[in-house]
């Protein structure tokens, strides 16, 4: 049955993408991939900031770089969500680790399926709970970063004359569009993923007050909450970063000297 | 001229200063959610001292040793009829906190007192109060929202809380088995107009895609009972939160079409509005250029959105999978029976955004070309 999905996404992807569709399709591929050997290593015990930070950076190089290639918009992508990734971890390891919501919930203590679970580990769980939490928004953040560096660089190729501050503006309008349409698809596959919760709860006869002290509910609200906020500081995060790029002479001589390059691999190529 | 400026500028600073607002009223009120049970009528303690004592090593599944450490907290109860008195309990929890976590000074906790018979308070701690930890949270988040996209970003809220609202009437008219017989459906449906709606307003463009989203997710739907409902390779009692007596099956199908819905309709609002914007520009356009850009268009949604499938899933199931790794679970095992949900759920999410994209193509051109063409 897995099989059987799989192979109708590859044809649907080919049909409808066409051979763009084939290059999503392997960054789908690889990405999951890198995440399944990132989550073995970190099962097995390894240091999990050294493994986050290799696994984003490969998770950006793959998502940012194979798919858009290497420009100023990539780069600028690259650091902005770098810089949210470092401000989200703060902010979910204070309150992660103040509110206690790593660990297993109340209601995975008590579940049948995890008793064979045993209590000690050997791997700290804050840290495993900040990589998941990063993992979950960091799709959303590269995916909002990419789409409002891409067309801020048309707007520089277009009108070169073009200053700071209108930059600065439409790269915010650009964000505002998008916006309201990454937060609906998180809440929503949040939705999907935490029915079967609901449905416990309805089940066992919750109060309001139980709920709001329970662990499993607070999970799934700082999940979405955290991927929100990620995806809304990197708008400004990067148009601030593009404009500040896009202004500074040693970046500007470092992009001419590559693209130079690659027009000379073109040519060769030809 | 001048004054125009001047008015520019007053809007700016009017700005900054709602900004500051928002910032003073967020802080204001996180020390007052703080200082008050404001949630909750539990018994709030405060932890004061804290002792910590090594008890020994313990042998973990992969035959390290990790140590196990015991607490001893002295605690002032804060409200409550026993206010003010001091109290002393115990906690034990292990290096790698999995299943308890340990306390830190300073931290207020939900705790239920029971006086015994030698004038000692028993105390039972619930939970840290961390209530005051999200009313931060979604402050930031709100603050950020407006401040990046003032009106739309208060109908997206206005559009989830609607949502929010109306789930939770319908869940509690009926029974949960009711519900997922066939309240679920109706609910998709409403989901549907008013997040489209609120997204983008009275428009031809709006009912173009509440009508090719509930097209995409009926066939998702079918799809979902031809494929996973005939097949035995889903554990669904080893579902996390399983809860015994439900629906069971019925409720994972709704999880899988819920979970690809915010995609769907994201999808189908982009399609739809390109294509009112491409018809507008250039009325007299062939059908035959319009799918060229629509594809030029879709490729570029298709790869973002799988992939924010991808990272949500991925993040959400990454917890439970790295303990069971640790457990020494078999890595069949592990993809067998805890993350072949998560896999399911991406993969139709995957196949409903990829279908979207023709499906949506199709109805906004027979809906919106055919108008453009007689108003021309």
């Amino acid at each position: 049955m897995i099989l059987f999905l799989i192979v109708l996404l590859t044809i649907l992807m080919l049909l409808v993408g066409g051979d763009k569709g084939a290059i999503s399709f392997i960054t789908l591929i690889l990405n999951f991939i890198i995440g399944m050997t990132a989550i073995y290593l970190l099962g097995i015990g390894l240091n999990p900031v050294i493994l986050f930070i290799i696994s984003s950076l490969l998770f950006c190089q793959v998502t940012l770089v194979y798919q858009n290639g290497f420009h100023k918009k990539t780069v600028v992508s690259y650091l902005s969500v770098f810089v949210v990734l470092g401000i989200m971890g703060c902010l979910i390891f204070v309150i992660g680790q103040r509110s206690q919501l790593y660990g297993m919930n109340d209601i995975e203590r008590i579940e049948e399926n995890m008793r064979h679970l045993s209590k000690t580990s050997g791997i700290k769980m804050l840290p495993i709970f900040m990589v998941s939490m990063l993992w979950a928004e960091l799709g959303a953040i590269m995916d909002t970063s990419i789409s409002i560096s891409s067309p801020m660089q048309e707007i520089i190729l277009h009108q070169p004359q073009i200053t700071k501050k209108q930059l600065l503006k439409s790269g915010m309008r650009i964000g505002k569009d998008i916006i309201g349409t990454t937060v609906n698809t998180l809440t929503f596959v949040a939705l999907g993923e935490s029915i079967m919760l609901i449905i416990y709860y309805l089940a066992c006869q919750y109060t309001i007050e139980r709920l709001l002290c329970s662990k499993a509910f607070l999970q799934q609200i700082a999940m979405v909450l955290f991927s929100c906020t990620g995806c809304i500081l990197i708008i400004p995060v990067t148009a601030f970063l593009f404009v500040k790029v896009n202004a500074s002479k040693r970046w500007n001589r470092y992009f001419e000297k590559i693209e130079k390059k690659q027009r000379q691999a073109d040519d060769f190529d030809e | 001229m001048r004054r125009a400026k001047k008015m520019k500028r007053q809007i700016k600073n009017k700005k900054g200063v709602v900004l500051l607002i928002g910032v003073l009223l967020l802080l204001f009120l996180t020390l007052f959610v703080k200082q008050h049970s404001f949630f909750s009528h539990q018994t709030v303690i405060q932890v004061t001292k804290i002792n910590t004592i090594c008890l020994g090593k313990d042998k973990t599944p992969s035959q390290t040793s990790e140590n196990r450490y015991e607490q001893k907290i002295t605690a002032v109860v804060k409200d409550g009829a026993y206010k003010g008195r001091v109290v002393t309990f115990d906690h034990e929890y292990f290096a790698s906190e999995v299943r308890t976590q340990k306390y830190r000074t300073g931290d207020y906790l939900y705790a239920e007192l029971k006086q015994q018979a030698d004038a000692e308070l028993l105390v039972t701690p619930i939970g840290v109060k961390s209530d005051y930890y999200f009313v931060m949270l979604g402050g930031i988040f709100l603050i950020g929202l407006f401040f990046v996209s003032k009106k739309r970003g208060g109908m997206v809220l206005l559009s989830i809380l609607i949502n929010a609202f109306l789930c939770w009437g319908l869940v509690k008219t009926g029974t949960v088995n009711d519900f997922f017989s066939y309240t679920w459906g109706f609910l998709i449906v409403i989901f549907c107009v008013v997040t489209l709606f609120c997204a983008a307003g009275w428009h031809k463009k709006t009912l173009g895609a509440i009508i090719s989203s509930l097209l995409t997710i009926g066939t998702v739907y079918l799809l979902y009972e031809l494929t996973v409902k005939q097949s035995k390779a889903i554990p669904y009692d080893l579902m996390p939160y399983y809860a015994p007596n439900m629906p069971i099956e019925k409720i994972f199908q709704a999880s899988v079409l819920f979970g690809c819905l915010g995609a769907i309709m994201d999808i189908a609002i982009t399609i739809q509005a390109a294509v009112s914007e491409l018809l507008l520009k250039k009325p007299l356009i062939t059908t035959k250029e319009l799918v060229q850009s629509i594809r030029e268009i879709s490729y570029d949604i298709m790869r973002t959105m799988t992939n924010v499938l991808l990272f949500s899933y991925l993040g959400s199931s990454l917890p439970l999978t790295v303990l069971q790794i640790a457990n020494q679970y078999s890595l069949s095992v592990i993809f067998r029976y805890t993350f072949i949900f998560d896999v399911v759920r991406f993969l139709l999410g995957c196949i409903g955004i990829v279908l979207c994209i023709p499906i949506s193509g199709v109805i906004a051109v027979m809906l919106l070309k055919r108008r453009a063409v007689r108003k021309a």
